[in-house]
């Protein structure tokens, strides 16, 4: 190719590249109405929703973990059982393996152990 | 020009040489990527919501979100608690405020739409409707004031009011419940905005003596919200298991205290791509093993021109580890490209086409055309990751073939 | 035998050996190229031309047997001593091997790139070589949009362009017309004046004409009352 249209070429990778820079640098957060928005939402809800599901489930990690704190679906023994359940299945938005302690806080020992 | 750039810039020129195989390549790495991107955009989107969520953001939103969530528990699982149980801790020092609230499910219409009832208490909603400062931005409506007794007033989402024939504010559905009180007719009130956050999509929220009415259950509440003055949550959350455990009341007999707090919730967030377990390593696996093989296949596309050119390289003087270099830059190139479009693309598919299509699969409920305006956030790691990839996809397509031809004779190269 | 610039020794080149489609295109050729000669390889077609110039211009390597160019043995030459070698000869190719979508004068000038030229001294090392082989006019067309006789004379172009000190040309008139061919013998006979060694494998009468030596080759074998 001559090089001027190399050139062009180079200019083209460069203009993309920035550009996905820029794209990058502005959208790596959300945009701020919208977080002032979902704050308010959140104020009127008194804090509801958190996993990747609009719709109420039986599973603590789809809609919202304060709703439910056990999966119903989860078989407890089996090697990956937690796959069985669509909802913990999705692992897409799998919880850090603290959570099951967190969860449920100190409570759930206590009420295996207290007499 | 020193000789090394003079050659990186024949690889920037060996792009436009083979045009075919370059946007065959540059496709397939685009196709590779740009679901992951969308998806992680979506996924990083939705935990920035989540964290708005749980109010793990500024203090200011800390003072209207709860510290403490208190359900009770029998038999290892949450259930509902008792109104009663809420007057004692109402008393603890240190809480400044209990509010109960019902979260329940009901379905809807001649289809069952499932949605999620909301009820806050009625004087709550006014309260905090009227320290928002533009209320209209969350709801095209009103809040609802519905008193005990009187026809349930409803704010639906943006996906109900879809799913529902497209339902206004101010109609009235058809009753959702028969309580003992008989049949009430429902009014719309108002419409959550689609933009303000995913969970409102399926909400139904009311108030808490109406959706009490709705569900029939009284005396009840899903939980109860429990704020706290600064530093006191834990020591009232033992406060809560102590002293509500095994108490004298009858509710309080049956019904151990579950609390869950802000803290809690902030260790359940996923700690991003340092975490292991998640899906980010997860995608990455797949989409660079389904690369692998998109690019085995592209890089079939024109080989026996590009064996050819690189036998004429060599025959006419050039070593093997220039040949190489030129073929690097055009990789990397190529790689930074497709990293960039696809960057681009995603960013078009969450922002202009709403996540279309993609947004199902990673959102449950959520349909085809989402109904809510789906959060998303493009995050510099998962950018980067891209780049990554896609250089060491082209890279790793073109490097073993590239050097395997360099280093056979240039008369066998050529045929 | 004096030693010349280009020598082999019983040099032997079998395709696909030890299996059923196994070829001895070349075997035990031993000859000796004295600097500054005009040579010409002539054979029928099959008879072992292209192989014996690979195995001369570094392009290939032999199944056994030796070539030795000016001071190197080639067999013992690494591959980046090998490039090196082959930048010292040109080499027009028998389907002219030119880089598609490429302008006239980058395929030129292609193989001096690694060498850090500017493109503007390129482009001028280029253009004076065109208008040697009155191609100035097609310096920036590409290879697909000329006629075959003008893609031979840039393949010519091309092995000129380093000032090497060898020239191997594999049947270089095959493509042209009558007038077209002599054309080119002069060219190459002007090269071979300014003291390029010419290696030429050829059916042309005329080429065979102007050749200080001329090598017949059959079967793979050289013809001994040619060597
Ligand atoms: N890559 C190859 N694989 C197998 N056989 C080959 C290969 N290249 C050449 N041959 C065989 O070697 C022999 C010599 O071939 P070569 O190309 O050297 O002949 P040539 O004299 O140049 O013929 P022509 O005048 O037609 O160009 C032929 O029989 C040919 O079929
Ligand atoms: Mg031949
Ligand atoms: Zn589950």
């Amino acid at each position: 190719m001559t090089s001027d249209s190399s050139n062009r070429l180079l200019a083209v990778i460069a203009i993309l590249v920035i550009a996905a820079g820029v794209a990058v640098a502005h959208y790596r957060q959300p945009v701020p109405p919208r977080a002032a928005d979902a704050a308010g939402f959140q104020q009127l809800v008194g804090g509801l929703g958190f996993g990747p599901s609009v719709e109420l489930s039986t599973c603590p990690v789809q809609f919202d973990p304060r709703l439910e704190t056990t999966c119903n679906a989860r078989t407890g023994p089996i090697p990956a059982g937690g796959l069985l359940c669509p909802g913990c299945g999705r692992f897409l938005f799998s919880f850090s393996s603290r959570s099951a302690t967190h969860l449920t806080g100190p409570s759930a020992t206590r009420n295996v152990l207290a007499p | 020009m020193s000789s090394l750039l003079s050659i990186a810039r024949t690889g920037s020129a060996a792009i436009l040489l083979s045009p075919l195989r370059s946007s065959v390549t540059v496709m397939a790495v685009i196709a590779v990527l740009v679901p992951y991107l969308v998806g992680i955009g979506l996924v990083e989107g939705l935990r920035q919501e989540s964290r708005i969520a749980i109010g793990a953001g500024t203090p200011a939103e800390k003072e209207l979100l709860p510290d403490l969530y208190v359900a009770a528990n029998q038999f290892g699982r949450r259930v509902p608690i008792p109104l009663e149980l809420a007057e004692p801790i109402r008393k603890f020092d240190g809480v400044t405020r209990v509010i109960p609230r019902i979260v329940g499910r009901i379905t809807l219409g001649k289809e069952n739409v499932e949605a999620v009832l909301v009820g806050m208490p009625r004087e709550e909603l006014q309260r905090r409707g009227s320290s928002i400062q533009r209320l209209t931005r969350l709801i095209d409506g009103q809040l609802p004031r519905s008193q005990h007794g009187e026809a349930p007033q409803l704010v639906i989402g943006s996906g109900l009011a879809r799913k529902l024939d497209n339902l206004q504010v101010g109609t009235v559905i058809p009753p959702i419940f028969r309580s003992g009180g008989g049949e009430k007719t429902p009014r719309i009130t108002g419409i959550f905005q689609s933009e303000i956050s995913p969970w409102q999509s399926q909400m139904i929220l009311t108030t808490f003596e109406s959706a009490a009415e709705i569900f029939d259950q009284r005396g009840l509440a899903t939980d109860l919200l429990v704020f706290c003055r600064q530093g006191q949550p834990e020591a009232i959350r033992s406060r809560i298991l102590q002293s509500l455990t095994g108490s004298s009341t009858k509710a309080a007999a049956s019904h151990q205290p579950s609390v869950t707090s802000r803290t809690d919730l902030e260790s359940l967030l996923p700690a991003g791509l340092g975490h292991r377990e998640g899906v980010f390593n997860l995608l990455f696996v797949i989409a660079f093993a389904i690369g692998i093989l998109v690019i085995l296949v592209t890089s079939g596309f024109g080989r026996p021109e590009r064996r050819r050119e690189i036998g004429i390289l060599k025959a006419t003087g050039w070593q093997t580890d220039e040949i190489l270099i030129r073929s690097l830059v055009e990789s990397l190139l190529l790689g930074l490209v497709s990293a960039a479009v696809a960057i681009l693309v995603a960013l078009a598919w969450l922002k202009w086409f709403n996540g279309f299509w993609i947004a199902g699969i990673f959102l449950a409920g959520v349909e085809t055309q989402p109904a809510i305006a789906v959060p998303y956030v493009l995050a510099a790691q998962p950018a980067g990751l891209a780049v990554l990839v896609a250089c060491l996809l082209v890279t790793t397509g073109s490097a073993y073939s590239t050097w395997r031809t360099a280093v056979t004779p240039p008369a066998e190269a050529m045929r | 035998m004096n030693r010349g610039l280009l020598e082999t020794e019983s040099l032997s080149r079998t395709y696909h050996p030890g299996t059923s489609s196994e070829v001895r295109a070349l075997s035990d050729v031993s000859l000796a190229i004295p600097a500054g000669s005009y040579v010409v390889l002539d054979g029928p077609s099959g008879s072992g031309k292209t192989t014996l110039l690979s195995l001369l211009g570094a392009l290939d390597r032999p199944t056994s047997g030796r070539v030795r160019f000016a001071d190197r043995n080639l067999e013992d030459c690494s591959d980046v001593e090998l490039a090196r070698q082959r930048r010292r000869m040109g080499f027009v190719f028998q389907d002219f091997s030119l880089i598609p979508r490429l302008p006239t004068w980058e395929n030129i000038t292609y193989p001096q790139i690694p060498r850090g030229l500017s493109a503007a001294k390129r482009r001028q090392a280029a253009d004076d070589v065109l208008s040697r082989l009155g191609l100035a006019a097609k310096a920036d067309t590409p290879p697909e949009e000329l006629s075959g006789g003008e893609q031979q004379r840039v393949a010519v172009a091309r092995a000129l362009i380093g000032d090497p000190e060898v020239i191997f040309a594999d049947e270089p008139t095959s493509n042209l017309d009558r007038r077209a061919a002599a054309e080119l013998a002069a060219i190459l006979q002007e090269i071979n004046a300014a003291g390029t060694t010419l290696v030429v494998s050829t059916h042309d009468t005329d080429l065979k004409e102007s050749a200080s030596l001329v090598f017949l080759l059959e079967d793979g074998r050289l013809r001994d009352d040619t060597a």
